[in-house]
């Protein structure tokens, strides 16, 4: 370490520790010197911070995702692979001989041999024909449901290869702007109490959720400018974020709490929604 | 402040700062304030004051003895997805076991419309894999239940169940000698007080 960086530190702590040399020797000699008086390096002021818990409701994707191209061509050539190096099967060896059976009986009938003149009663080409009918009453449900097409962000059916997160416009301080349901912390309640009172107070009590954990999975800081801290007297507000997965139900927006509007957005459109510091606050503990 | 220092460069400031400080103070303070390290054992004390790592490290609850339940007819993705929760939870530190159940075998029958004529027979297999955690954080179990939530692959149902004892009678196949033997211990016994009921008859 150079001189000149020792000598600030040294300058420094002086100054940071309240008490002088003669100080410190009479309290060591005392033993009963606690660690808190040497930590009072801070502010003189305490920090005030307002608290409140929010909710990160997410339905899960319904729909197994598409597979990328490296992954489909992964696939068809392994298929492949083991369709050449397998064996025949009884199936396909049937089919040969009726294959054989036929090209002969059409040159001619007397010189089929031994192996091949036990005619089964059901024939392999009729119970492809059977089995191609069965297929055909069965469609396959559209992997792009209606809300898809018509971009409805209010409906759950949209995306089902992904998750969806419900988001809230609010109306706070006149501006109006996107947030997950948040809730005021209230002393006497745990604050996962309070982020799931945030969504039923929002949304209605007909929703259906389950919150894992009682810890939260993430958290934003927000500092307050200077006129809005002489006015509350708080630092910021800290909001804990819990994650919760969504059961059913649907969302009916509060008004009386100042809920306008209601979306369900994937994660990777939350940008468009969110600003910048609070997506990369989700984007922490997002599961894509 | 003087000179902004690095939170966490404070600890080695404050030691090489201890050290300065201590080359300026006169030999009575030097022993009072800074004590150097005496012993291999005990680290070096600034102000008089030593504290022990982990002392203020945050406590948190554990879960004990919970079991995840995984269930599904198709035994090549849940097995390949135990394989991988298992992998997770090694890269997390965690302490679990996973455990392989006996299939239950289901037949299931389609008749003919108003006949009890059988038009398909299906024989279905039920898989079972649970995984066995002893104790794990709080924490760390919100964290790992949500990878295992996102990654479930289609065709397989979880359960979070806690341990119990009753359930493990299924995974054992009793053996057949020891139940015979037992079963024949059990009609000597009846036949031998059946004897003895009827010489107090007479």
């Amino acid at each position: 370490m150079s001189s000149s960086r020792t000598q600030a530190v040294l300058a420094a702590i002086p100054k940071l520790i309240k008490h002088r040399p003669s100080c410190l020797v009479r309290a060591s000699q005392h033993r009963n010197y606690s660690q808190s008086s040497a930590a009072k390096t801070t502010e003189a002021t305490a920090e005030k911070w307002g608290l409140a818990g929010a909710l990160y409701l997410e339905r899960l994707p319904v729909i197994t995702p598409k597979m990328t191209r490296l992954e489909q061509e992964y696939k068809e050539y392994k298929l492949q692979q083991e369709v050449e190096q397998s064996l025949l099967s009884e199936y396909e060896i049937t089919k040969k001989e009726e294959e054989e059976r036929l090209a002969i009986q059409k040159k001619n009938v007397l010189d089929t041999p031994l192996h091949l003149r036990n005619i089964p009663i059901q024939t392999m080409q009729d119970k492809e024909e059977l089995w191609s009918k069965e297929l055909a009453q069965f469609t396959p449900a559209d992997r792009e449901t209606e809300a898809d097409k018509s971009n409805d962000m209010r409906s759950t059916d949209r995306k089902l290869d992904q998750s969806l997160v419900l988001l809230l416009k609010q109306v706070v301080d006149g501006k109006e702007w996107w947030y997950l349901p948040t809730m005021n912390y209230t002393p006497g309640l745990s604050m996962r109490e309070v982020a799931e009172q945030a969504l039923t107070s929002n949304c209605g009590t007909d929703l259906k959720f389950r919150v894992f954990g009682n810890a939260p999975s993430g958290y934003q800081i927000k500092n307050y400018g200077r006129e809005k801290r002489e006015e509350t007297k708080l630092n910021g507000h800290k909001v804990f974020i819990y994650k919760a997965e969504y059961r059913g139900g649907p969302v009916i927006p509060n008004e009386d709490n100042s809920v306008l509007d209601y979306a369900w957005v994937t994660p990777k459109e939350l940008r468009q929604y969110l600003g910048r510091t609070t997506s990369r606050v989700l984007n922490k503990f997002i599961i894509y | 402040m003087g000179h902004v220092i690095k939170f966490s460069e404070l600890a080695k400031a404050l030691r090489t700062a201890s050290a300065e400080f201590n080359r300026r103070l006169c030999k009575q303070c030097q022993n009072n304030i800074t004590q150097q390290r005496r012993w291999f054992s005990t680290g070096p004390k600034l102000f008089g004051v030593w504290e022990p790592d982990g002392l203020d490290e945050p406590k948190f609850g554990k879960y004990t003895k919970i079991d995840i339940r995984m269930n599904g007819y198709d035994y090549v993705v849940l097995e390949s997805f135990s394989k991988f929760m298992k992998s997770v939870s090694t890269t997390m530190d965690l302490d679990m076991k996973v455990v392989a159940i006996p299939p239950r075998t289901s037949s299931i029958k389609t008749f003919f419309e108003n006949s009890t004529k059988v038009k398909e027979n299906f024989s279905l297999k039920r898989y079972e894999r649970k995984l066995r955690f002893d104790t794990i954080l709080c924490t760390k179990f919100t964290i790992f239940l949500d990878v295992l939530r996102h990654n479930l692959p289609a065709g397989v149902d979880f359960e979070l169940k806690s341990f119990s004892k009753e359930e493990e009678e299924f995974r054992f196949i009793p053996s057949e000698e020891k139940l015979s033997l037992l079963a024949r211990l059990a009609s000597l016994e009846k036949e031998k007080l059946e004897r003895e009921r009827r010489k107090d008859k007479f």
